[in-house]
């Protein structure tokens, strides 16, 4: 536990030191989606009660992050040969691994929380929109799928050179998120493809589930299973990922 | 009985390699059943061209890569094992830290790892390698010859009884040399083991008391330094007598050989310069 914790600590100083004004970029990346598409509905909004694009960001800005930082964490240790120093020292690779886990989620809880609370903001005050917006509802979707993605990200970069672990993440992040849809295309469909994808599916990561924009915009009620089915996929299936992850860490050779 | 085993332990070397084998699927063969025994207290110094496996058969001892036949022990014990008790210190060949925290950072961070948890004096390390003037400047500024200062530093953070160095003189100035090899004459005076890979057969002659030469992944040559001295052949400096010369060197091999040399050299009226062991010569070959 020691390990860990100077472990949080210097990863986060790392993180931030090298970092700081893409932090700022990708803040304010993540924010344009969402004004653009705020300008052009809000007028005729109706029924809604919380902005698409907002949600988009809150949803892009995981996996950008994860994408630039999450995938090149241990590969870029190991290519750099940092970690040949770390492991003659009785830290286990574990506790890298989870430090690097709670590192990612740390920062993208933080940057997800300023997004939330400037968007909350800027609709109150341009818009006049309630403060309670459902974004906290989102906030909790959009975390469970940062965990698993994050899982995902490191153990492909555990595994993998920066550039392969990187296109993987997104091949895998845009198969996870059009899963559900190929589902539902198989099951009308049948045959060897259906089966296929019904086969992957086992094995992907189901990002659909994470995505209640359309409950949210439009108010609709989300029942309680919902919450607790989406908070035990994202533990098993992140915790398989994050298991899978320090087997595959703990053989690398350094 | 708790005695008896704890006897048993000590009397097991520092190191044992047996039938080490290492391919990789790109560049074949990077050791081929390497044999090796450190006894405790010793210290070795492995050498060898470029390619030749010293730095693949450190990271074997140190656990950093697995082998694909054969076994290593560390006091006894698997590497993982005496990695995760402190018992080693290991300087790789190019060593890297993490580029945005600071000298005192990093060693801060590292010796927080040690199984004691203890501090030590940071700044008089620092100190120690010259260090102590940019002990808050981040690493990512520093010229290779200070990041291995700064690499050397680190093995000292912990108690360990092994130390691992890949080159250690590698990139560093005459102070630094001098620096390290007075931390490495007091490591050997504690009676701690080294094993030291090295391109400098004079580093090679000064510190170590065996010698292990590796070619091609094979161990061609392990000896004492005093066995290898015995070996040496004399250098003798001379001026022939008869018709008058001048400096000659010849190379001769044992001390009969000596003995005859120069009574036939005086009897010849010739005149003796110098005579010594050339063991760096010596040394030098083994690289050929």
């Amino acid at each position: 536990m020691r390990g860990l914790r100077s472990a949080l600590g210097l990863l986060f100083r790392e993180l931030l030191g090298e970092n700081l004004f893409l932090f700022v970029a990708i803040l304010l990346l993540s924010l344009f989606p969402g004004l653009l598409l705020l300008k052009e509905m809000v007028p005729g909004g109706g029924e809604q009660v919380v902005h698409p694009g907002i949600l988009f960001a809150l949803e892009f800005v995981p996996l950008f992050f994860l994408l630039v930082y999450g995938t090149a964490a241990l590969s870029r240790q190991r290519e750099r040969g940092s970690l040949s120093l770390l492991f003659t020292r009785p830290l286990k690779r574990e506790e890298w691994l989870a430090a690097h886990w709670l590192t990612l989620m740390g920062v993208l809880l933080f940057l997800e929380l300023t997004l939330s609370l400037s968007a909350s903001l800027f609709l109150r005050l341009l818009f006049g929109a309630p403060w309670l917006l459902p974004l906290g509802k989102h906030l909790f979707f959009s975390l469970l799928r940062a965990g698993v993605l994050t899982s995902l990200a490191l153990l492909l970069s555990a595994t993998l050179s920066r550039s392969i672990a990187s296109t993987l993440f997104l091949l895998l992040s845009l198969i996870g998120q059009l899963l559900r849809s190929g589902l539902e295309a198989s099951a009308s469909g049948g045959g060897f493809l259906g089966k296929v994808v019904q086969g992957l599916s086992l094995l992907l990561p189901d990002l659909s589930l994470f995505d209640r924009k359309t409950e949210l915009l439009y108010g609709l009620p989300l029942p309680g299973e919902i919450y607790l089915s989406t908070a035990l996929y994202a533990l098993f299936y992140g915790g398989f990922l994050f298991f899978l992850a320090s087997l595959l860490f703990r053989r690398r050779e350094l | 009985m708790e005695g008896t085993s704890e006897v048993l332990t000590d009397s097991r070397p520092a190191v044992f390699v047996q039938g080490a084998v290492k391919r990789y699927r790109k560049f074949g063969e990077a050791l081929r059943g390497v044999n090796l025994r450190v006894p405790r207290g010793s210290f070795y110094s492995l050498i060898g061209s470029n390619g030749a496996g010293k730095t693949t058969l450190l990271k074997v001892i140190a656990g950093l890569i697995s082998l694909q036949e054969g076994r290593v022990e560390i006091f006894g014990t698997t590497p993982q094992e005496a990695v995760g008790k402190g018992r080693v210190g290991y300087l790789p060949e190019h060593p890297a830290f993490f580029p945005h925290q600071t000298a005192f950072q990093q060693l801060r961070f590292l010796s927080r790892l040690s199984p004691s948890g203890e501090t030590p004096e940071l700044d008089d390390l620092l100190r120690l390698f010259d260090l102590h003037g940019v002990r808050d400047r981040k690493v990512k500024t520093f010229s290779e010859g200070m990041v291995q200062r700064l690499a050397i530093a680190q093995i000292l953070l912990q108690d360990s009884e092994l130390f691992l160095l890949d080159e250690p003189f590698r990139a560093l100035d005459p102070p630094g040399r001098r620096a390290l090899k007075d931390v490495l004459v007091e490591i050997r005076r504690q009676g701690k083991t080294v094993i030291m890979s090295s391109q400098d057969p004079g580093d090679v002659e000064e510190l170590s008391t065996h010698i292990l030469c590796l070619r091609e992944g094979g161990v061609v040559m392990d000896k004492t330094l005093a066995e290898i001295d015995g070996e040496a052949p004399y250098e003798v400096e001379y001026r022939e007598g008869t018709p008058p010369g001048g400096r000659t060197l010849s190379r001769i091999q044992g001390q009969e050989g000596l003995w005859r040399f120069l009574s036939e050299l005086k009897e010849g009226g010739g005149e003796l310069l110098s005579v010594r062991k050339s063991v760096r010569r010596n040394l030098e070959d083994l690289w050929r």
